[in-house]
């Protein structure tokens, strides 16, 4: 029996030229993901959402606290600076210590915030709950997520930490009956600590490990375009458009995931 | 003293290519820019240099048209030199130098052929002519017609260079193709931790941004962003500093 595997499009929303490559894939008519992810308050969030319903796949809601590019929904508060930009986990370091300052009422907020915004305008429940930087790893956001995750009985993404196991975390949502995955790969190498995977020099190895992990793993994976304007905004920038270039010229390399796993949504778990 | 210079490669081949150049030349990371003087955006390259005042520009011969719509590929190329006669081979050369040169008002300031074409020694033979005749210095000359990288040495046409005395830098390195950027400044760094003192380098970039247009007539797309994050990095660029080289344009190697 074939292991099962979430294939998910990370950072739909996040700008235009990401907006753009997800776009390309659609046009192409080539599967590529299970899933895609949907954030809410990126810089073109609100232009993603006909891409999201033309793609006729299941989209979650990628959930963004900690991302200084962006502002929080709720305006001001312990998650922001004073123009209302959320303060930033710094994924170079790792060091997600603004959190400590945030105030669990302001963290409720802002989800539930994100939350109707993603309901309103996409006119239904996302297919499950994630976030950008994988931020309800730690307990502070943690709880209020679960809350929301079991109010509306949708499952989670599991609650790694720097996309490496968070046992505590993960026991929790397991515990709380929240409905989650057990592996998480990234399809992306060459980014803060190398812990992903080439999906062109990798691809064995990719295979073997999601192979050999228990459970259901999802396989985040980056696309887009990249503009002046995007090189400027995201360290994740070439990255992406190697998705697009094995979408078009190496496609064998996901036809390699489509015939090794048993590709499922969220809602497969 | 140890002498570096940086190339983009391209300029002319897309507008996302051509911006992405632009911008690392402003940035300063690259000292030379390679123009295909047939490609479909030319015409914006030849404005940009104008308009920026940019005096390094070398050619980066194809000897035919580059545009999209009539593009050959290196096979066409390599059964081209096969089977074309010296006055055509020469022909192409010179028509293609003939371009330049009324087009941008001067020579090129270097020679760096797509596809390190002029290791076949059938047209070597007459960029080294218009070389020497105007004292144009020519990048290195591999294989990377018949291979896709460029590190395989072409000793035959290396050594005709040098005895003719064509100016040539005394090392070419380049990464081309790879997701990896880290691991590619990692390389590059310990390429150019063995270069003597006296010596001069030459590196290959290919810098651009990433967009349609880009990614449906050119195999080396993503690739291009990748460079611009690789010079985009200041710590980069001052570890290449760090190991006693001065950046300088190509014509001063």
């Amino acid at each position: 029996m074939k292991k099962q595997l979430i294939i998910t499009g990370h950072d739909l929303g996040f700008s235009e030229s990401v907006n753009e490559g997800f776009e390309y894939i659609r046009v192409s008519g080539k599967k590529v993901f299970s899933e895609l992810s949907l954030l809410p308050n990126g810089f073109a969030s609100n232009t993603a959402i006909d891409i999201a319903k033309s793609f006729e796949l299941p989209v979650n809601l990628c959930f963004c606290l900690t991302n200084s590019k962006f502002k929080a929904l709720t305006g001001p508060s312990s998650l922001t600076t004073e123009d209302g930009y959320l303060k930033n986990a710094d994924t170079k370091n790792w060091d997600f210590s603004v959190i400590d300052a945030f105030d669990p009422v302001d963290i409720e907020k802002e989800l539930i915030a994100q939350y109707e915004w993603f309901v309103t305008n996409m006119g239904r429940k996302p297919s499950a709950l994630v976030a950008q930087k994988g931020e309800y790893g730690d307990p502070k956001v943690l709880e209020p997520f679960v809350t929301l995750a079991k109010k509306e009985n949708l499952p989670v993404r599991a609650p790694w930490w720097r996309w490496k196991t968070n046992y505590g975390a993960q026991s929790f949502v397991e515990a709380e009956g929240i409905t989650t995955t057990q592996g998480i790969f990234m399809g992306i190498k060459d980014w803060r600590g190398r812990l992903g995977y080439d999906l062109e020099v990798d691809l064995e190895q990719l295979l073997h490990d999601i192979d050999s992990n228990e459970g259901v793993s999802e396989l985040i994976l980056f696309v887009g375009f990249c503009s002046k304007e995007m090189f400027a905004m995201s360290s994740v920038s070439w990255q992406r458009g190697q998705l697009l270039n094995i979408v078009k010229r190496k496609y064998h390399i996901i036809e390699r995931l489509f015939d090794e796993f048993d590709i499922i949504g969220f809602s497969g778990i | 003293m140890k002498h570096i210079t940086f190339v983009a490669d391209d300029f002319g081949l897309t507008k996302s290519v051509n911006s992405g150049i632009l911008d690392a030349y402003k940035k300063g990371s690259i000292q030379g820019i390679a123009i295909m003087i047939m490609a479909d955006e030319t015409e914006e390259a030849i404005q940009m240099i104008k308009d920026n005042s940019i005096n390094e520009v070398g050619i980066h011969t194809s000897l035919f048209s580059f545009k999209s719509a009539e593009r050959k590929q290196r096979s066409d190329f390599i059964e081209f030199f096969r089977n074309a006669s010296d006055e055509q081979v020469k022909e192409a050369v010179y028509k293609e130098f003939a371009l330049y040169e009324s087009l941008l008002g001067q020579k090129p300031t270097f020679i760096a052929p797509q596809w390190n074409m002029h290791g076949n020694l059938r047209v070597l033979k007459y960029v080294a002519e218009y070389a020497i005749l105007h004292n144009i210095p020519v990048r290195i000359p591999r294989a990377v017609l018949v291979v896709e990288e460029i590190t395989d040495k072409n000793y035959s046409a290396e050594i005709y260079l040098k005895r003719l005395g064509v100016r040539m830098p005394t090392h070419l390195f380049a990464h081309i193709l790879g997701s990896d950027a880290s691991e590619i400044k990692h390389a590059l760094i310990e390429e150019l931790s063995t270069v003597k003192d006296g010596d001069s380098v030459e590196v290959i970039f290919h810098p651009g941004y990433l967009d349609k247009e880009l990614l449906d007539i050119s195999s080396l797309n993503y690739e291009r962003v990748r460079d611009m994050n690789i010079l985009f990095d200041d710590e980069f660029m001052n570890n290449v500093k760090a190991l006693g080289f001065t950046f300088v344009p190509f014509t001063n190697l």
